[in-house]
């Protein structure tokens, strides 16, 4: 185990403390970061966090059984794919289906034997490390804003302002949806790509130093059409991968305006989906405070104002509370990613 | 430590606690192991009193449930006829072989005191030891 690289961590739900702690002991020593739930209904809730991928669950459980703790898990919206072993006493063939058909990856009959139970979970890592989503998410949107080398670390201070706006809305719960860890992850992780659209607008006007004429304006906001319908083709290809809905949602909607007045559609209020919201007044407040060839960067507290007066109008007031509720986070972030200096070299 | 182990292998039968399995499931640390039956003696000697208690009520379901706790707790200390004796208990509630039940619980006792007794042998060799 390389000593930098962050443990994996398992999920441990049994309500028999006696197996629970002998489970718990065995995969620590085989490398795991471990936690202990004792039913299905504490090991759902710790599941919404977005942070375990992994759990090894008893079937017959108080309060929530293992068998519907997988029905729960299978039925969310989004997030990241968790790989669950059920281990139960149960250990007939009509078991084992019944345990597979809820949504279990694999079935261990108790007691466990400490080799077979570290190949099985070597076996889940596999799996997951095929889902390598997320590299392959920051790729494609860092080949999109290749195109623009002006724009810096914007991706990453985007995703950042994203995930700190979606956390400070599922603590409050004020939008009214049914929002949790796992909204905030799928935020952090499919914001980079609101400008994939970026790909299909020409040169001469993506990389235009001064200012577009109104043709070139309304070619430039093609980009969010182009992004929106070329993640909409693959959601139609992959319905399965419910992260491209928010990913193309976002693309679509990153410059409606809350009054209705923005682009390409027109959506105002909530027809403007919650991640466009977001993403909206992320973007808007990352280009007031980036330095561009034909502007210097904003400071923190008049970018801040800038957004408390597009409250209600260009942005969606709870979102514009979050926003400030959170914003020497955001003051924080914007020092710690803003760009370096642009050489004199590359100027002249 | 490693002696109590040959004293577990050697005096109590493999039926009544599979020592050598045991250990491997605690990946060989037998202070671990130990901690571990102490856990289980203090769980089994609760659900066996609350057995005759759920037997008393007609409580078929509880007596299903507490027979399939002590079943899992005792296949991971590897207590191989305490194992059995619970899955036959359990079997019996689950199928309302209501006749059967007394006479179950009354042989998962007795396995229950002949593993509480051998684990008092243990316990006592192990603080020797120490």
């Amino acid at each position: 185990m390389n000593p930098a690289s962050k443990l994996m961590r398992v999920l441990v739900v049994d309500d028999d403390e006696v197996t629970a702690a002998v489970l718990e002991h065995s995969l620590i020593e085989f490398g795991y970061d471990v936690t202990v739930a004792h039913n299905g209904r504490e090991a759902f809730q710790l599941i919404r966090s977005g942070e375990i991928r992994m759990v090894v669950s008893d079937w017959c459980m108080p309060e929530m059984s293992g068998l519907e703790l997988c029905r729960r898990i299978r039925e969310r919206s989004g997030g990241a794919y968790v790989y669950i072993i059920m281990l139960t006493s149960n250990s007939r063939t009509q078991d084992v289906v019944e345990g597979l058909n809820a949504g279990a990856d694999d079935y261990i009959t108790k007691p466990f034997q400490p080799e077979e139970l570290q190949v099985r979970l070597r076996v889940g890592e596999r799996v997951l490390s095929l889902e390598s989503r997320d590299l392959t998410i920051f790729a494609l949107a860092k080949l999109a804003e290749s195109r623009d080398p002006d724009t810096g670390a914007h991706l990453e201070r985007i995703r950042e302002y994203c995930r700190i706006m979606a956390q400070e809305l599922v603590r409050t719960g004020e939008t009214g949806e049914d929002l949790d860890g796992d909204f905030v992850h799928m935020m952090y992780l499919t914001s980079p790509l609101h400008d994939i659209g970026k790909v299909g607008i020409p040169d001469q006007i993506l990389l235009k130093p001064g200012a577009l004429t109104d043709d070139e304006t309304e070619i430039m906001r093609r980009h969010t059409v182009i992004g929106g319908e070329t993640l909409d083709a693959l959601v139609a290809a992959h319905p399965e991968a419910r992260f491209l809905l928010l990913a193309r949602d976002i693309a679509w909607t990153h410059h409606e305006r809350y009054d209705g007045s923005g682009y390409p559609r027109g959506l105002a209020g909530r027809a403007i989906p919650l991640c466009g919201r977001i993403a909206a007044l992320a973007d808007v407040y990352d280009a007031l405070t980036s330095k561009r060839v034909y502007k210097d960067a904003m400071s923190h507290e008049a970018a801040r104002e800038v957004i408390c007066e597009g409250r209600g109008s260009h942005f969606d007031p709870r979102v514009v509370d979050a926003f400030l509720r959170r914003d020497q986070d955001f003051h924080r972030l914007q020092r710690a990613l803003a760009d370096p200096p642009t050489p004199v070299a590359a100027l002249s | 430590m490693g002696q109590i182990m040959t004293t577990v292998s050697a005096a109590t039968s493999r039926e009544i606690l599979d020592g050598e399995e045991l250990l491997a499931r605690c990946m060989g640390n037998w202070d671990f192991a130990l901690r571990v039956l102490g856990k289980f003696r203090a769980r089994l000697e609760a659900d066996v009193a609350d057995l005759d208690q759920a037997l008393g009520v007609q409580d078929w379901d509880l007596l299903a449930r507490l027979a399939h706790r002590i079943k899992g707790a005792s296949a991971s200390v590897s207590a191989l006829q305490l194992r059995q004796r619970a899955a036959e208990l359990e079997h019996a509630a689950r199928a309302r072989r209501v006749a059967e039940l007394s006479t179950c619980v009354e042989r998962l006792r007795h396995e229950s005191n002949r593993l509480v007794q051998e684990l008092s042998v243990l316990e006592l060799d192990a603080c020797e030891a120490r």
